[in-house]
């Protein structure tokens, strides 16, 4: 027997601990999916959906259909694994703007402004030493932002950025469950106390204490569940005090 | 416990203060009927005044009567249906169609499938469900069961096509059936409830004792 936690496992489990008949089934879907889609899929367990879009004539990008909000959006550096993250520019004209007068930017030069080293440069000698004097420099600003326009349905990025580029973006997305769908083991306890919580905030034969108490029980599992997602380790803390830690030349 | 016989014979006694007469205009026919009326209307009670009173939700098991291989027929490539083959008792939620299920072949007989049962939806709850989109509850319900909903007083729906649902299926509904409990049939009651089917049927039959009356049948007076 493979031990899976599902949509249809949750439910039923919690019929079970209300005692009740599956002609409440639906009700209790109704619950759960509000759980996972309506609030723990805001924060604390979202469901990160990754896509690339091409953008259009006007640096524009629709919008996905399961779009709820940006997590990151940027461009790959070259086929790297890493990406050049956008910034928000809330200075951005909400309406249509036709492209012209944009400039050329390369990949390359993307990159080299984000990681000084891998390209040619001349702030760094043949033994690897920084030379210093690199005065103002800075994060790429003006070609590297974009704007959510939530009315419209698109994402407007800077007009640097050429039409036709593909942009990279991570956001959080509806889920798409079935009933089958896979849930994280860690939230199964907090979907069942949501489920049972609303099921007496909406049962009038239950009294007004009872249902106090399922919302507190629920909001105790929804606190289980974020010490165990986020737990601080003793390896955590030792990796961040040794990341800033490095060999240099001695003189 | 007692059989549907037994207490409509012993109504029927009561009824006539003894052996009845020739010329009686109750038959013991009629008095069944009444019997399994006042049967149904306890069963409800219990359900709905001292189960759920106790946070019991299940119905008392002998309220559940048993129908196998209840054709279905397909509407469409995408529903089906069946026809109540009795009316159950009146409850929340549906509850009167207790269960249906497919019928499942285990060795040489053929049983319904537990494990998998149908699952029920209320009237006009599909229309609910397809305008919810941001948490695509239709198709969740859609993509792992086989829902159905009690469409009209006889007509069960499923939202499955036939092939999926099969051509016959197994039902339990919450009824004591007229057409299912024979004369020698036990009835679906406990033994506190007995006389209370008496009462109720001889109050129903204009048996009501009288001030003063000390026998309780239809003869005058005494």
């Amino acid at each position: 027997m493979r031990y899976t936690t599902t949509v249809d496992g949750i439910v039923r489990s919690s019929l079970m601990t209300l005692g009740l008949p599956i002609h409440y089934y639906v009700q209790f879907l109704h619950y759960a999916l509000k759980c996972l889609n309506q609030e723990l899929n805001m924060d604390t367990l979202p469901l990160i959906k990754t896509i690339e879009v091409t953008l259009d004539a006007n640096n524009e990008m629709q919008i996905p259909r399961d779009f709820i909000e940006v997590l990151k959006l940027g461009r790959k550096v070259n086929n790297d694994h890493r990406i050049k993250v956008f910034g928000v520019n809330n200075e951005f004209n909400r309406l249509q703007v036709a492209a012209d007068n944009k400039t050329e930017q390369s990949d390359e030069v993307l990159a080299s402004l984000n990681y000084g080293g891998y390209y040619f440069t001349n702030f760094y000698n043949d033994k690897g030493e920084h030379k210093g004097r690199m005065f103002g420099y800075g994060n790429d600003t003006t070609s590297s932002e974009y704007k959510v326009i939530r009315e419209r349905g698109v994402i407007k990025i800077s007009p640097g950025q050429t039409a036709g580029v593909k942009i990279y973006m991570e956001y959080v997305g509806y889920h798409s469950a079935t009933t089958a769908s896979y849930i994280h083991p860690y939230a199964a306890e907090v979907m069942e106390a949501y489920i049972i919580y609303k099921f007496k905030e909406h049962n009038r034969s239950i009294n007004k204490g009872e249902m106090v108490e399922s919302k507190q029980e629920y909001y105790n599992q929804l606190r289980k569940l974020r010490g165990r997602l986020y737990g601080l380790t003793k390896t955590d803390i030792l990796r961040l005090v040794r990341s800033e830690f490095r060999q240099s030349i001695k003189i | 416990m007692t059989t549907l016989g037994k207490i409509t014979e012993q109504i029927y006694r009561l009824y006539n203060g003894g052996n009845p007469s020739a010329d009686q205009e109750i038959t013991q026919k009629e008095i069944e009927l009444l019997v399994l009326q006042s049967v149904n209307r306890l069963l409800k009670i219990e359900s709905m005044q001292v189960n759920l009173a106790m946070g019991d939700y299940f119905p008392p098991h002998a309220a559940i009567a048993q129908y196998d291989n209840i054709t279905v027929t397909a509407i469409s490539a995408d529903y089906s249906k069946l026809t109540l083959p009795a009316q159950p008792i009146s409850m929340p939620k549906g509850m009167g169609v207790w269960n249906i299920t497919k019928r499942q072949a285990y060795d040489s007989l053929t049983l319904d499938d537990f494990e998998n049962p149908f699952v029920p939806i209320q009237s006009g709850q599909m229309g609910l469900m397809s305008g919810v989109g941001h948490t695509s509850i239709k198709e969740v319900l859609l993509s792992n069961v086989i829902p159905y909903e009690l469409r009209t007083n006889n007509e069960v729906l499923f939202y499955a096509p036939q092939t999926d649902v099969g051509s016959s299926v197994n039902m339990q509904l919450l009824i004591a059936d007229p057409a299912k409990v024979g004369s020698t049939a036990t009835l679906p009651i406990g033994g506190d409830q007995e006389s209370q089917i008496i009462q109720e049927v001889l109050t129903l039959l204009g048996v009501a004792t009288p001030a003063g009356d000390e026998v309780s049948d239809a003869n005058k007076r005494q």
